[in-house]
């Protein structure tokens, strides 16, 4: 692999976007980045802005007033960039599947506006830290190969 | 005061204006009013040291039942105060009026439920979204979920609002 | 010097500062692991981040001054090289520092913050402006006492403002005067707030406004800002041992790590303080900058007339 996605495969930064969860999956994310499971190792950071992302991590079934706001979050992240849905709600809307405010889950709103995204699924409710790990290095490994071969 | 003196009093002070008392155990008392005594009954409890706790709705066939639920809580006793709001106009007066406490929870009840408080300080949407249609409302009984699942915006009004410099080479 | 002199000279204190940042910076990262009681990222782990930035594309908001965007990591960028060269040139050969090369550095070292500001305020978004505000506050706060901490070293070297002077002249050092001792003190903490770290990196609160004025960069202009800051870890504390302990001298064994133990320990005390403080509202900055740190330089300057007078 070249250097670019070396580097992408070392260092992914990840921004953080609640579309509507419970707050559950977002204090495991949390738990990520303290010093038991500790991230940073593999190099990733939390960043402030999605413009400096390599990696969103979304977490719950887009309610209706968020949908063009996380459309527009992912669109204002840089490209490559891989979308990690985190949760069973992120991945297929949970038991909110009928509700009467919501949009749909993630991945279908973002491929309303990028065909191409790259998404990572972590169903759990919420998932252990180690499963976001795992769904972290299991979406950054494809996202690297695929960029690799162009 | 105790508990009994209490409801006693709410009894006998009240009576004209409360068209239904039911006390379920020693901790739960219902007052059931009619809408145009709501507003003082509430104030009456209020002002008698009750502390309003949340407002819930229930959507009966008729009217939707908000009730405020008041806990006195050195005396240990919740007292509810259940307002009916008769459909289609739905109309209370508001709480909120009384102190700011209520304002957000009536706001919810007036989004989700459609009962209009008269007089809100504030009567705009509090849970729904902005482009929510108008005069529906979701947690009644008839609301149809189907002519209004995944509807609203998609991608935002300013598309194509950003210029990328250097596009993304593959390979 | 010759113009084939200075090329290389620059060429080689820009790789050497490059690499010396990226080390720091890694040791910045493992050092404020290990006090959280983590195990931090590998040692090459700067180099990817900038391999990673570099393979990004560049975003440019569409109501952004596109010139001050593009423009302003570039300067920053510029001015830190520019002035790590000087600073390289003077402690391989003391006798090629001019006169003023001090004030030059210190002039050059402040371009990277008003970059910062240049940066932000081009941004076109709200983020993006308290940033620039919040830093040009800061500029406004610290440059006054880092110069003023200088003074003393200055007086030391015999009342002159070439760098290789003040290296070479035998001067009292930091350990036996308390004027050298206040100074090195004073310029630690400016130093602090210009490299963005906390208890001072309130421009860049990354809890509190979004990354400030760095919130719209993406790609290689990001990668660039990402180097400018990891250069100026670099050259600060350079500068610091530069003009206030002595320099860095490699013509014996005993003097080269008597060098490199300075260096490092004024990174450790720099990442230390990082770790151990919160950030401070930046009117609190003002006010500690202000009437905190700038009484003591003025009293560490006053100290260091009256010693020269004797």
């Amino acid at each position: 692999m070249n250097w670019k996605v070396w580097g992408l495969s070392k260092s992914p930064w990840v921004y953080h976007v609640n579309v509507g969860a419970c707050n559950n999956c977002d204090i495991e994310i949390l738990d990520c980045l303290t010093p038991r499971f500790d991230v940073e190792r593999f190099g990733m950071l939390l960043v402030p802005s999605p413009r400096h992302a390599d990696a969103l991590l979304v977490t719950g079934g887009v309610t209706r007033q968020a949908r063009p706001r996380l459309q527009e979050v992912y669109r204002q992240t840089a490209k490559p960039c891989i979308v990690l849905c985190v949760g069973a709600c992120a991945c297929s809307m949970g038991i909110f599947a009928d509700c009467y405010h919501m949009a749909g889950p993630p991945d279908k709103v973002i491929r309303e506006v990028d065909p191409n995204a790259i998404i990572a699924y972590v169903p759990g409710c919420p998932p252990k830290p180690e499963a976001i790990i795992a769904g972290a290095v299991k979406g950054l490994q494809a996202a690297c190969k695929l960029l690799s071969q162009g | 005061m105790k508990r009994n003196q209490l409801v006693q009093q709410v009894k006998t002070e009240l009576a004209d204006r409360l068209a239904d008392v039911v006390e379920r155990n020693a901790k739960r008392v219902y007052l059931t009013v009619e809408p145009e005594h709501s507003l003082a009954v509430n104030r009456y409890l209020f002002e008698h040291g009750g502390r309003l706790a949340t407002a819930t709705g229930v959507d009966c066939r008729d009217w939707i039942e908000v009730c405020y639920h008041y806990c006195f809580d050195p005396l240990n006793v919740v007292i509810t105060v259940k307002a009916k709001a008769y459909k289609p106009a739905c109309e209370l007066d508001s709480v909120a009026t009384l102190f700011p406490g209520a304002n957000f929870i009536e706001r919810e009840i007036q989004d989700l439920l459609g009962a209009r408080f008269l007089n809100h300080p504030d009567p705009r949407r509090l849970l729904l979204a902005d482009d929510w249609p108008e005069g529906v409302y979701p947690l009644r009984k008839d609301y149809h979920h189907e002519a209004h699942v995944n509807t609203g915006r998609a991608v935002s009004p300013d598309h194509g609002r950003a210029r990328v410099l250097s596009a993304l080479r593959r390979g | 010097m010759n113009p084939a002199a200075m090329i290389g000279l620059l060429f080689v204190a820009f790789a050497g500062t490059l690499v010396l940042g990226f080390v720091m910076k890694w040791v910045d990262r493992k050092v404020t692991a290990m006090v959280q009681w983590r195990v931090g990222p590998p040692w090459y782990q700067p180099f990817a981040d900038v391999a990673k930035l570099l393979g990004k594309e560049t975003i440019i908001p569409q109501n952004a001054r596109r010139t001050g965007f593009l423009l302003a990591p570039m300067l920053g960028f510029a001015a830190v090289v520019v002035a790590a060269t000087i600073l390289w040139g003077v402690n391989l050969s003391p006798k090629a520092s001019f006169v003023g090369d001090l004030i030059v550095v210190l002039y050059l070292l402040t371009i990277p913050s008003l970059a910062v500001v240049i940066g932000g305020a081009a941004s076109s978004n709200p983020h993006g402006a308290v940033g620039a505000s919040r830093e040009m506050k800061l500029i406004l706060s610290y440059e006054l006492p880092l110069v003023l901490a200088m003074v003393p070293a200055m007086i030391a070297g015999g009342w002159t403002l070439k760098l290789g002077a003040i290296m070479t002249t035998p001067s009292p050092s930091v350990w036996t005067s308390v004027a050298m001792a206040a100074g090195f003190v004073v310029a630690l903490l400016c130093v602090q707030a210009k490299l963005g770290l906390v208890p001072f990196d309130i421009a860049e609160a990354e809890t509190e406004i979004m990354g400030g004025a760095f919130v719209e960069y993406s790609g290689a202009p990001l990668a660039l800002i990402y180097l400018t800051r990891a250069m100026m870890l670099a050259v600060m504390p350079i500068l610091l041992v530069t003009v206030l302990w002595g320099g860095f001298t490699f013509a014996s064994v005993g003097g080269a790590i008597a060098s490199i133990l300075k260096y490092v320990l004024v990174i450790v005390v720099t990442v230390l303080v990082r770790n151990t403080n919160p950030r401070v509202r930046v009117d609190h900055a003002m006010k500690f900058f202000w009437f905190g740190l700038t009484p003591v330089a003025l009293l560490a300057v006053v100290l260091a007339l009256v010693g020269s007078a004797q």
